[in-house]
């Protein structure tokens, strides 16, 4: 176990801001697989997602000096690479797409019935093995279906284990609002996959 | 716990970010509240189902991480080479400093600059004196004032030869008193006596003028005297002959001098002409026209010009000699009245008149063609104490055939009464 594993973010940055090369890779242990999903998950795309990445991180090292410590690394980090995904998406004509989980009415209370939702399940659930598969492509198809502002805060709340007051900070917005996307998240999650419901609660911890 | 405090902290209660013991009270409350566990049962599987999620590796951060030990050995020789000291715990010290170099540093070295007191007052000066002459121009044009014609005067309206014409002809007149002698035109005559021309002898005669069509106004002073008791003036025309005449007896020892173009004046060229020819009538007469005649000559549109000069014999001649050739040119057209007018005030003016004697002499002529005899007699004593021994001698012979034909009138009076008786 690295020493400086329960050495703060902010302590790390600025031991390289001093010449510690180290310090910094560790920064990059902590956050490349965590970033590295949240940005493929709005992208879609492997190969997108690793050049963002790296993106994020190269700033982080020409503007590390820049780092005031007001707020944590790991916002800052997520900032950096949310406003990439927006950048890239606005150029990559994203949007343009509808989703297919947006809601008819296009509100945030999940009233509107989601494309997905009328989606019939292909695959019957028959076999273990079989049904783990499907149930690993319709989760990643699910969440990448979450509209944007639902899909963000699911992304850092659940991969990055990031407190709702420090999503809100990445985001800007209450906390409260915050919240309200992670649920509305995990409800459209349930109904899309409710007929794994069941399988879930069997593996139970695994 | 009610249901609505319940179901807002159901999110906490599901990621254990809320107090145990609150926690507790929630959890009993979901013991007994169908709609609130099933709300939470839904958020739970939701949970369950984000647990699943593919968590993708991460791409090889090679680069990142050579990038970050460049910058890191970068930082390494900034801190080895700067004097500061060990940096502080603060993140941010580094955040100044960064501020301070670069575009950042300059712009607000630049805002100080222009935002600085003095620049700024000479700013706002430099406008207002800017805005002041721009508007100075119309501001002047409203007052009537232009100093248009300053910049740009008018071209002369003549050629050389027009401004050598005389308009009308000059009014001399002499003051002995101040040695002044004034030369005014037909133009000038409604200027105000401080305006009037007045120059040296030749130098008034130097004067150009031009051909007028207004109704000649000439008027010496004796001419305006005699306006003033009656008999009036019959015809302008012989004034103007006359006053062209005291130009012509100028000398012109100057190029231009003198030189009057008669062609526009054809009514006067006869005399003008006849004047030319004729014997000056004193000596003294020609003084050399002053280094200043020329340019006096070439402008053409001033209606007269008043020039100081000094008193002498020479301006008193020049004067006398002007009324006394107008005192003859009016005897010879036969206007004796205005002649002795003339003469009077040439023996008023110029007592010393050197040809006074002759003058004297003239006039008595003139007196006794009137009928005047005893005026006539009275001139004629005058010219015999002139110190001109011929004239005085000829104004005795004067006398004494005056005295003789007297005496023969009176012989023949008595005749002829006693004839008729």
């Amino acid at each position: 176990m690295d020493p400086r594993d329960g050495v703060s973010d902010e302590e790390l940055l600025r031991r390289f801001n001093q010449g510690d090369d180290t310090s910094f890779e560790v920064l990059v242990r902590r956050f490349e697989r965590p970033l590295y999903n949240f940005i493929l998950r709005s992208t879609r795309d492997s190969e997108q997602a690793a050049e963002l990445l790296q993106e994020v991180f190269l700033r982080v090292v020409q503007r590390a000096h820049e780092f005031q410590g007001q707020s944590k690394v790991g916002t800052w980090l997520y900032t950096i690479a949310r406003n990439l995904c927006i950048d890239t998406s606005r150029k990559m004509a994203f949007r343009r797409h509808r989703s297919l989980d947006a809601p008819s009415g296009g509100s945030e209370d999940g009233e509107g019935q989601a494309l997905l939702d009328r989606i019939a399940s292909p695959v019957a659930a028959s076999d273990r093995s079989v049904i783990a598969q499907d149930l690993s492509s319709r989760i990643t198809m699910a969440v990448e279906a979450l509209p944007e502002e639902q899909r963000e805060v699911f992304l850092m709340r659940e991969v990055q284990n990031m407190p709702f007051k420090d999503i809100a900070e990445v985001l800007g917005v209450p906390e409260n609002t915050v919240k309200s996307r992670m649920r509305y998240a995990l409800e459209r999650l349930q109904r899309a996959l409710a007929e794994y419901e069941d399988y879930v609660k069997e593996l139970g911890g695994e | 716990m009610d249901c609505e405090l319940c179901n807002k902290g159901l999110l906490d209660l599901l990621y254990g970010e809320i107090e145990e013991s609150v926690a507790v009270q929630m959890r009993a409350h979901l013991e007994g509240c169908a709609s609130c566990r099933g709300a939470f049962e839904k958020l739970e599987a939701g949970r369950g189902f984000a647990r699943k999620l593919e968590i993708a590796a991460a791409p090889s951060m090679a680069k990142v991480l050579e990038a970050a030990r460049e910058q890191a050995a970068a930082n390494r020789r900034a801190r080895e080479s700067s004097a500061e000291p060990a940096p502080v715990e603060v993140p941010s010290r580094r955040e100044p400093e960064a501020r301070e170099d670069g575009l950042a540093g300059w712009l607000r070295w630049l805002g100080a600059v222009v935002m600085g007191p003095q620049l700024g007052v000479a700013t706002v000066l430099m406008l207002v004196v800017g805005i002041g002459l721009w508007y100075l121009p119309q501001l002047s044009g409203a007052g009537g004032h232009s100093t248009a014609p300053l910049l740009e005067p008018e071209p002369m309206q003549t050629s050389e030869a027009s401004a050598l014409e005389p308009a009308e002809p000059l009014q001399l007149t002499h003051d002995p008193r101040t040695g002044r002698v004034t030369v005014e035109t037909a133009g000038s005559s409604a200027q105000p006596p401080g305006t009037s021309t007045e120059t040296p002898g030749e130098v008034a005669h130097a004067e150009s003028v031009r051909p007028s069509t207004e109704p000649r106004d000439v008027r010496t002073e004796a001419t305006r005297d005699e306006l003033a008791a009656p008999p009036p003036v019959p015809d302008d025309s012989a004034e103007t002959e006359l006053a062209l005449a005291v130009e012509q007896q100028v000398p012109a020892e100057g190029p231009v001098a003198g030189r009057v173009q008669t062609d526009s004046l054809p009514e006067l060229s006869s005399a003008a002409g006849s004047l030319e020819t004729g014997p000056l009538p004193t000596a003294g007469m020609g003084v050399p026209a002053p280094s200043t005649q020329p340019s006096a000559q070439l402008r053409p549109s001033t209606p007269s010009f008043d020039l100081d000069v000094p008193s002498g014999p020479a301006a008193d001649d020049l004067g006398a000699a002007a009324l006394h050739g107008q005192a003859r040119q009016l005897a010879a057209a036969g206007r004796c009245q205005d002649s002795v007018a003339r003469y009077q005030q040439l023996q008023s003016r110029y007592p010393s008149y050197p040809e006074g004697g002759r003058a004297s002499m003239e006039m008595a002529d003139c007196l006794r063609r009137l009928g005047r005899t005893r005026e006539a007699r009275s001139s004629l004593e005058r010219a015999t104490h002139s110190p001109v021994g011929t004239v005085a001698a000829a104004a005795r012979r004067e006398l004494l055939e005056m005295d003789t034909a007297e005496r023969a009138a009176e012989a023949a009076t008595p005749t002829a009464e006693a004839a008729t008786q």
